[in-house]
């Protein structure tokens, strides 16, 4: 069952702002959500990595318009952590990179429904689910 | 506001903020002028109209997309994204 919160992964958004692999179901999520004024996390960490990507890429435009729209939007989030949740994530004994122990540690504490699209979730206790089971759950 | 503030609904709205937003707020604002701010900040937002939802945003940011990227997997692109910035240093 989803919980009433979503945080959703770094790949999810940029499978969208980049048009790459399953952009479609993705785009189809967020339409959902936003249609449905779900409320939706991403963390900062994800922000950054999304920064970085389009920054390289050189895709100016998409960046500006996608921090205009999480500027405007108001059901999406920005997560960020505080000094005692940083010591909390850097405690953290599961098998996973950075990025992943900081959204599985959100998820936890935020009981959120985690969307996305990496398999390294399968391997703890985290349930998460791909764009494509989240709609059908909606 | 005492008798407002025994509706459990709207206690739940006024304290739906998220933690990052209380903690900073608790830090930044001396206790002398924080129900002050409050209410200044309540009859600011509470008279504002609501701001209009952008709709079609993600069906419209294709449009602004300058490269092909369609063959990528963005589970790949993310696990790579931080590559460059170590390598950098």
């Amino acid at each position: 069952m989803l919980g009433k919160v979503l945080l959703i992964d770094t790949n999810v958004f940029l499978s969208v702002l980049l048009k790459q692999n399953r952009f479609e179901e993705s785009k189809d999520l967020l339409n959902k959500a936003n249609e449905l004024n779900l409320k939706i996390l991403i963390s900062d960490f994800a922000v950054y990595s999304i920064f970085l990507l389009l920054n390289e890429r050189g895709e100016d435009k998409v960046f500006n318009r996608f921090i205009q729209y999480l500027e405007e939007s108001n059901n999406i989030f920005i997560y960020r952590l505080q000094p005692s949740e940083i010591k909390e994530v850097y405690k953290l004994k599961q098998k996973l990179d950075l990025d992943d122990k900081i959204h599985y540690y959100i998820a936890k504490k935020k009981k959120a429904s985690f969307v996305t699209y990496d398999r390294d979730f399968r391997k703890t206790d985290l349930a998460s689910l791909t764009p494509a089971q989240t709609l059908k759950e909606l | 506001m005492a008798k407002e503030l025994k509706k459990t609904k709207y206690v739940k709205a006024l304290f739906s903020i998220p933690d990052n937003t209380y903690l900073e707020f608790k830090k930044l604002v001396p206790p002398g002028i924080r129900s002050q701010l409050i209410s200044r900040f309540i009859k600011k937002y509470v008279t504002a109209k609501t701001p209009k939802k952008e709709k079609g945003f993600w069906d419209d940011i294709g449009k602004y997309i300058k490269g092909d990227y369609s063959n990528e997997d963005p589970v790949k692109t993310q696990k790579n994204a931080w590559k460059g910035v170590i390598n950098r240093y």
